[in-house]
């Protein structure tokens, strides 16, 4: 039997170009508010912060006046892996709480299916992964911007950045219902990070489809992933015109140049 | 030889033939108590205790879907589709009192309706008997319109029912009982029996399979990875 | 029939099968399981059908367009509206949170009086009653005893209070003096118009920035964000010339750490070199004047290599150059001397009303306001001065004189000058003296908490106005505010409260003649107001101001001490803005907090960046606590290694240390206003301090 087509099988991705990043927050905030993620008094301990979409300051640790530093968004990478669907997280799950998605290529994590073992967080090189240690808790009033199209999460179980999924799922009813619609444009599904980013750093869509913006840019001369050695396989592209930049992506050898580590995947 | 077998048996057996004896009548009683405990617990499990698992509940007033789907051709008439796909479900009582601004029948029904609802604007409290629970997302346009299933296949005959049955709430999960189906056993006879999960992943899977072999392309993700088609 | 052990042993596993062949066993692990899977504790989120209605963000001037995602009536998020002059789809992370600023519990939830030392519930009309006996009360006597401090806001309902003061007869109407303000005196003095500037910089090649955060807040912070892009996208040169690496040097090109406080000396050491190169028209008179910025000694006074400076002035030179100013966010006022020196790069680069330059834009004219009829009362008053005198009223300068003067009444609308000013112990000081405080503010924040009288107006979301937006980079225009929220509390419009107010008192209601606040929009507006609602927006086609002159001033200030003795206070703190730390007068909402990195908030401790030179020099290493001391107060914090800094500088960011607000930003961090004090600009009055001298001590 043919391994589903290419065509049939959409394959959502980012390409973020850090050259434009400016570290503003908004795409944190932007997908605090449309996923429901909740908040707590003290949100300093960044370990138990959770962040679906987290934007790291990186710099290149040279002594004044000679440093220099670059934001990075990292939201799921929502990994691929060595033969699609073999994600660090999906593989480990005793659940099959976290899946992939083979129609969309996006890592899903069904919360009511999650009791919470951690594994996936163990097994995620991107730290992309959040344990709710406590029960969400909106002051007095607040319940009232929570959005249904995403169910709250619980104490006691890991969530983590769906590419919105549920924007795939809204935007699909509009297709389904309607009767001239045949398939999604690219701008009907779009994450709420891509669509709030003020310096329009992000670009989403499919990787697979070549009227999308993002499926030139993956192939830009300068558009690294991160761990790409890894062989996760991720649908992240960065790209930068600063070599430390990304160089900064990966673990190199000295003498090793950037760009010279491409993870050859199956499938892809 | 044989009286010392004789006595013997008469020493010896005798007592034991008592005890068998005794233990056909101790048999049969432990027989009734092994009866009596598997028929109280059959009792229990299928008859008390569904009972004490579902509480009941009226619904705020009647209403009868036969007469309405004589003044309304299709369910989705009242029933109807966003225009963004999205599915509208248990009209609003705007939709309502388009009709029913003033009390139309007789019935004390209507009158409450009228009197207690669009009256003082208030949105009726109906009980959903097909609610899913938060984490489950459900596409109308997707089985309806696109895969062109009927509503009867998953909400049975409600369309035709002339009054609102009493609405079961599992008290442990605050869930419908029509989501687990009415048989407590979790037998079904019809489609619309039960609305639980394995429910939809075996019609999604059946069709993948038959998909399949039609295209001679494998529909990994209707069997497999597929958990965001219905949660979020 | 005897009974025996095993009989009950038989009856237990009777009971045993039969429950296993009954359904309880396994409905009851799937049930269980479906509690636990959600708990009745965690809400569940109501579904309804999704609109989508558009109005315009208010929380900051930046007035981008915005479009609320609702479910029924409830906002449930805040979008940026596509193809919105200003932000074009874009939103900042302050915008975002809107939904949790009108849902927040620390909202005033009704008018509130105070009553025996504490604020208590009162109903409006008692409210508005309140206010117009107080204000009725002292009318004749002495109504230049009633002053106002606004937020420095553009909306027509704060012009609506600026006439209400007017009207009444004070002329103490006094505002957050920005860089927008002073950049229109230098406007006013250099080409002779009035006029607001508005920066080209998506369009220039080379942009020489002395400090200005162009993706720290500064100008209309979505739009300068996206200029920063589409000059990425054209390969431009920015250099960000600031003593502190902030997000704006991080993608700029080219940071040039710069000996704080002497900007101006490098803006025309700069200019000095550019005229070598090329000699624009009318650049004659200039000449004999920036002979006195030789290379070496503006590199001994800027610390800045002759070569780099050298290197800038050419990239300038031959460039489609622009230079800007207004350090970080551009909410304070800054140096009209460093305003005039950068300027006097724009005219070297002959960029004023040029693509890519510097447009002067003209008033829009669109708002219509009919003659105001004032009684004598008012008619005396407004030919009286204002406390600050012939000079911008900026609020910092009110402040500062404010215990030389009397003030009976005073009304605080957009801001909170308990938190938000300079040296807050001296301002609350000061406001002790005023016996008659109203709050228009819908927090309760720190000003909020000590008035004796709140009217809690209408927030973002809720309120009727229109903006003119004109720090944009684009066309300007005006901008429709529309109510996409039911009101969530007893609240009202300011617009609605200042016409119910005028007209209860005597000799007022002549300047205030609508029915009411809605009548009043569209009398101002006119005609234009219909389509004005349908777009949102009316763009101003013809904006660019005509006939300027040109004129060159020479500075009273070669170089910006910051206040404070260097022999105490051997370093010199910089606060700094960060968009991720909003930090007007509506304090960060939690969304925001939670995006602050653990270098700045860590639990409680609020932190000072150090250059790890001083750090060693001062005997401290990462995280040891310190006392950071100036002439105007002192803090206690801990102490953030970081190569980002100049030695000799430490920073702080501003936004936070609030004492009012909820658990979720209250008590962290410590608030740098309280650190600093304020110097008047010798020409426009404003308060200039941009930074102050310090010392830090361990502790």
């Amino acid at each position: 039997m043919k391994k589903e087509h290419d065509k049939v099988n959409k394959k959502y991705g980012m390409v973020v170009d850090l050259d434009k990043c400016t570290g503003c927050g908004s795409c944190m905030v932007a997908c605090m508010s449309e996923n429901n993620v909740p908040f707590k008094e003290d949100e300093s301990n960044k370990l138990d912060s959770i962040t679906w979409m987290r934007v790291y300051k990186v710099s290149n640790k040279k002594p004044y006046p000679n440093n220099e530093v670059f934001y990075i968004p990292r939201p799921c990478q929502h990994c691929g892996g060595q033969h699609e669907g073999h994600s660090p997280c999906v593989s480990v799950c005793p659940a099959t709480a976290t899946d992939y998605d083979y129609t969309t290529g996006i890592v899903s994590q069904v919360y009511t299916r999650c009791f919470g073992c951690r594994y996936c967080m163990a097994a995620c090189p991107y730290h992309a992964r959040y344990f709710n240690w406590w029960d969400p808790v909106w002051p007095d009033g607040m319940e009232k911007y929570l959005s249904p199209n995403v169910s709250p999460r619980m104490r006691g179980i890991v969530e983590k950045c769906s590419f919105c999924f549920h924007r795939y799922q809204v935007a699909m009813e509009e297709v389904y219902g309607s009767d001239d619609k045949e398939a999604l444009e690219e701008g009907d599904y779009q994450t709420a990070c891509t669509q709030a980013c003020p310096a329009g750093a992000i670009t989403f869509g499919d990787l697979n489809d070549e009227t999308h913006a993002v499926h030139k840019l993956k192939d830009d001369k300068n558009a690294f992933r991160l761990l790409e050695r890894l062989g996760t396989n991720t649908k992240i592209y960065y790209i930068s015109e600063r070599e430390w930049v990304r160089r900064a992506g990966d673990n190199y050898n000295p003498g090793e140049k950037t760009g010279s580590v491409k993870y050859k995947t199956e499938g892809h | 030889m044989s009286t010392i077998d004789e006595k013997y048996q008469k020493v010896v057996v005798s007592p034991v033939d008592e005890i068998i004896g005794s233990e056909k009548g101790s048999s049969a009683i432990i027989l009734v108590f092994f009866i009596a405990g598997l028929v109280a617990s059959l009792v229990v499990g299928w008859v008390i205790f569904p009972k004490v698992l579902y509480s009941q509940k009226k619904q705020p007033f009647d209403f009868s879907h036969e007469v309405h789907s004589e003044q309304v051709e299709e369910c989705t008439g009242c029933h109807f589709f966003r225009d963004d796909g999205t599915f509208a479900g248990v009209p609003k009582l705007a939709q309502c009192a388009e009709c029913h601004e003033e009390v139309q029948g007789d019935t004390p029904n209507e009158k409450v309706f009228v009197e207690e609802y669009v009256a003082k604007e208030k949105e009726v409290p109906w009980l959903i008997y097909s609610k899913q629970p938060d984490c489950v997302f459900f596409s109308h346009a997707a089985h309806v319109k696109k895969a062109e299933m009927e509503c009867k296949e998953c909400h049975g005959d409600i369309g035709t029912s002339k009054s609102l049955k009493v609405y079961e709430e599992n008290r442990l999960t605050g869930i419908s009982r029509d989501v687990w189906g009415k048989s407590i056993g979790g037998f079904k006879s019809n489609t619309w029996d039960s609305m639980k999960m394995d429910v939809c992943a075996k019609c999604h899977e059946k069709h993948a399979r038959q998909k399949e072999k039609e295209t001679k392309h494998e529909q990994k993700n209707n069997y497999k990875g597929a958990c965001f088609q219905c949660h979020k | 029939m005897k009974i025996y052990r095993r009989s009950f042993l038989a009856l237990g596993v009777g009971a045993a099968v039969g429950t296993a062949l009954s359904p309880l066993p396994w409905k009851m692990v799937d049930d269980s399981s479906i509690w636990s899977q959600n708990w009745p504790w965690t809400p569940v989120p109501k579904d309804g059908a999704i609109s989508y209605e558009d109005s315009v963000c208010t929380l900051c001037s930046g007035n981008c367009g915005i479009k609320a995602r609702k479910i029924e009536d409830r906002v449930i998020k805040v979008e940026g509206k596509e193809d919105h002059i200003v932000n074009d789809g874009g939103v900042c992370l302050l915008g975002l949170s809107g939904p949790q600023l009108l849902y927040s519990p620390t909202r005033v939830k009704s008018p509130l009086k105070k009553i025996k030392g504490k604020l208590r519930k009162i109903s409006w009309e008692d409210a508005i009653t309140e206010l117009s006996e107080k204000l009725s009360g002292i009318r004749d006597e002495k109504s230049d005893k009633v002053a106002v401090i606004s937020g420095n806001s553009k909306s027509l309902s704060t012009l609506l209070l600026k006439r209400f003061l007017k009207a009444y007869g004070s002329p103490n109407y006094f505002t957050r003096a920005t860089m927008n303000d002073t950049y229109k005196q230098v406007i006013k003095k250099m080409h002779g118009v009035d006029a607001t500037p508005a920066f080209n910089i998506d369009k220039a090649d080379y942009i020489l920035s002395f400090g200005s955060g162009i993706i720290d807040g500064w100008g209309s912070p979505v739009n300068s964000i996206k200029a920063n892009s589409k000059g990425v996208d054209n390969s431009r040169k920015l250099v960000q010339i600031e003593s502190r690496m902030s997000n704006t040097a991080i993608v700029a090109d080219k940071w040039v750490p710069i000996k704080p406080g002497t900007d101006i000396t490098l803006a025309y050491g700069i200019a000095a070199e550019v005229i070598k190169m090329k000699e624009p028209k009318g650049s004659a008179s200039l000449k004999p004047f920036l002979n006195k910025y030789g290379l070496s000694k503006v590199a001994e006074v800027t610390g800045i290599d002759a070569a780099q400076i050298t290197e800038m002035a050419k990239d300038f030179a031959t460039n489609k150059s622009i230079a800007i100013c207004g350090k970080g966010a551009g909410n304070t006022a800054g140096s009209f001397d460093e305003f005039v020196a950068v300027h006097t790069l724009n005219i070297l680069a002959n960029n004023i009303n040029k693509k890519g330059g510097v447009q002067v834009i003209k008033d829009s004219g669109f708002f219509n306001w009919s003659n105001m009829k004032m009684d004598s009362v008012a008619k005396a008053a407004n030919k009286k001065q204002a406390i600050t005198g012939n000079k911008f009223p900026d609020t910092e300068s009110f402040l500062n004189k404010l215990p030389n003067e009397s003030v009976e009444v005073l009304l605080i609308a957009n801001d909170n000058p308990l938190y938000t000013m300079a040296d807050s112990d001296a301002v609350k000081k000061a406001f002790e003296k005023i016996p008659y405080k109203v709050s228009f503010s819908s927090f309760m924040d720190e000003t909020t908490e000590i008035a004796d009288l709140v009217l809690p107006v209408n927030v973002n979301l809720e309120q009727t106005d229109v903006v003119s937006i004109t720090e944009s980079v684009q066309k300007p225009g005006i901008g429709y505010v529309a109510p996409v929220s039911d009101l969530q509390f007893n609240t009202k419009d300011l617009g609605e409260i200042l016409i119910e107010t005028a007209k209860t008192i005597d000799g007022m209601a002549d300047a205030f003649p609508w029915d009411d606040y809605e009548s009043c929009i569209s009398a101002i507006l006119g005609d234009k107001l219909e389509s004005l609602q349908e777009e949102g927006v009316i763009v101003n086609e013809d904006y660019r101001a005509k006939n300027l002159s040109f004129k060159f001033i020479a500075p009273k200030n070669e170089v910006l001490a910051p206040k404070g003795d260097k022999g105490v206070y051997p370093l010199v703190l910089v606060p700094y803005d960060s968009i991720r730390i909003p930090n007007g007068y509506i304090g960060a909402p939690p969304f925001a907090v939670k995006t602050v990195s653990d270098k700045v908030i860590k639990g409680k401790d609020g932190f000072v960046e150090i250059n790890p030179v001083t750090a060693k020099q001062l005997g401290l290493s990462d995280k040891s606590s310190v006392k950071v001391k100036t002439s105007e107060g002192s803090c206690k914090v801990k102490v953030n290694l970081s190569e980002q800094i100049m030695p000799g500088v430490v920073a702080m960011a501003k936004g936070l240390g609030h004492t009012a607000y909820d658990k979720y930003l209250a008590g962290k961090g410590v608030n740098v206003n309280n650190l600093l004090g304020t110097v008047e600009d010798p020409v426009t009055g404003s308060n200039c301090a941009w930074a102050i001298r310090c010392k830090i001590e361990k502790v």
